[in-house]
């Protein structure tokens, strides 16, 4: 038992050192957080369907359909959640802040349950990946969707 | 001819540096590590056996995930850990390998060595410290009344219908075998299902079969009696995990009956309870309750009967960095009637990482 003042103290020590990092991250975070950001879906033109119901792109997004019906694998192109844009899809469509919509993927990833997603900083080569890969669907910013129809969401082009 | 040879050397070589570059751009390697100490106060029979502060290393985990084509794609995951056998202290052992072609929709036909799916905490958690909700796995895992790893073939689906059906199939070498070869003619058989009806919420049961040669100890473990009688093992488990709105709560139980022409058959409960919930996102306090109880007689398991409770509070830093406090009370009491009685308090601290 003379012990457990000795562990207490290391432990405190460690939360100490530990916390003080946190802080730094968790203000960096903040700082890229925005409201009311328009999205709008973008996809190659094999495999995604034109019109989606939002539960339906949900689940996509979650990484639970792993083939679109003509049997083209679901390639799922996010921005990174450290964007405004990826931090919003995280929130608004997902329910799930940023770092747990990080580590539901990597944990969805180690279960071997889905491919990792494809994480972009900008929306330029986000386009890009999705204009170059069949079953690719991603999303952007309702007024930078680089040429591509945007897939229809419960009957709306952006949301 | 010179100049068609020079072109088609150049073309291969372009053609190779592509599709390893394809390749390249789908396979990636993440790890898991962890760190921690622990404060140990056991007695056994009212004897002081152990007053001690430990520093330990966790296990290094690497795993590789790899689409290498549309259709097939590649885990594998090997984990670097303390072992007193070998002449460096440490082993590497392959945990898992699995080859996987997803043939249609959700469904798909694996082979290799996986970790069984009979409960969540083994389907779900692996060797990843940073995904546990607890420092450790529940006793259920600890006292090897769950077979850890399969080597075999199976069927597997995920999300099917409107409930998220899953499934998992599979036929492996039984236990005793190695990752090469079966030790009798005998397979295990496992058929799990779980379905998640609500966001957050997943329920599953699960079965395995297996007739276990009499030269083998139990599931991975070294201990229990060589009871030179071929025993047969059926092991059932049910799990509920419902995770979300702040709330955290994982059941899960197994009950293994283990029979043969020397002891008959016997019954072993095995089970464990976990509450946690969730302040401000990153701080979650937590309780386990861990109960084991060996019908007497059953040789096959030499397993303690065991009562735990352990209360926590995890601190969840970033997505990959995970710091866990906990205090755990454990009672073992062994099978024989005259066996010791073992009281163990732990403190243990982890930092669990993700890189």
């Amino acid at each position: 038992m003379r012990n457990i003042p000795r562990l207490l103290l290391i432990i405190v020590c460690l939360w100490l050192s530990l916390t003080s990092f946190t802080s730094e991250e968790s203000g960096f975070n903040v700082a890229f957080s925005q409201g009311d950001i328009g999205l709008a879906i973008i996809a190659n033109s094999k495999g995604a369907p034109t019109e989606i119901s939002l539960s339906k792109l949900k689940s996509v997004l979650k990484g639970e359909q792993q083939r679109w019906k003509d049997g083209t694998k679901v390639t799922l192109a996010l921005m990174k959640t450290t964007t405004p844009i990826g931090d919003e899809i995280a929130k608004r469509l997902l329910g799930m802040t940023s770092k747990e919509l990080n580590k539901y993927f990597l944990a969805q990833v180690f279960q071997g349950k889905m491919s990792s997603p494809q994480f972009f900083d900008s929306e330029e080569d986000l386009i890009k990946f999705i204009k170059n890969n069949e079953g690719a669907i991603g999303i952007v910013g309702s007024k930078s969707t680089g040429g591509l129809n945007p897939i229809l969401v419960d009957g709306k082009k952006t949301f | 001819m010179f100049m068609d040879k020079k072109i088609l050397v150049l073309f291969i070589g372009f053609t190779f540096t592509q599709v390893i570059a394809q390749i390249k751009d789908k396979t990636q390697i993440r790890g898991f590590m962890d760190i921690g100490g622990k404060y140990e106060f056991q007695k056994k029979d009212n004897k002081i056996v152990n007053d001690k502060l430990s520093f330990l290393l966790g296990e290094q985990d690497l795993f590789i995930t790899s689409d290498i084509s549309e259709r097939i794609s590649f885990l594998g995951e090997s984990v670097l850990k303390y072992d007193a056998s070998s002449g460096t202290k440490f082993s590497i052992s392959l945990e898992r390998a699995i080859f996987k072609f997803n043939y249609y929709g959700n469904h798909s036909v694996f082979a290799g060595k996986v970790h069984t799916a009979l409960n969540y905490w083994n389907d779900s958690y692996h060797h990843g410290r940073l995904f546990f909700p607890t420092i450790g796995r529940p006793e259920l895992f600890n006292q090897t009344i769950i077979p850890l790893h399969t080597t075999g073939i199976g069927l597997t689906g995920e999300n099917l219908t409107d409930l998220k059906i899953g499934y998992t199939f599979m036929a492996g070498n039984g236990l005793g075998s190695t990752d090469i070869l079966d030790n009798n003619v005998f397979k295990s058989y496992v058929a799990a299902v779980h379905f998640k009806p609500i966001a957050g919420l997943r329920i599953g049961g699960s079965a395995y079969f297996d007739n276990i040669d009499g030269t083998v100890h139990a599931h991975g473990g070294t201990g229990g009696i060589l009871v030179n009688k071929i025993t047969k093992q059926k092991l059932f488990s049910g799990s509920i995990a419902y995770f979300k709105n702040k709330f955290e709560f994982l059941a899960e139980g197994s009950t293994c009956e283990n029979s043969n022409d020397s002891i008959g058959s016997k019954i072993t409960n095995a089970g464990y309870v976990y509450f946690g919930y969730r302040i401000k996102d990153i701080i979650s306090p937590y309780v386990r309750f861990d109960k084991i109880n060996y019908q007497n007689g059953e040789m096959f398991f030499t397993g303690a009967n065991i009562e735990a409770f352990a209360g926590g509070i995890r601190y969840e830093m970033s997505y990959l960095t995970v710091f866990k406090l906990e205090y755990q009370y454990k009672r073992s009491l062994t099978k024989a009637a005259s066996g010791p009685t073992i009281y163990t308090n732990n403190i243990s601290f982890q930092i669990a990482l993700g890189f």
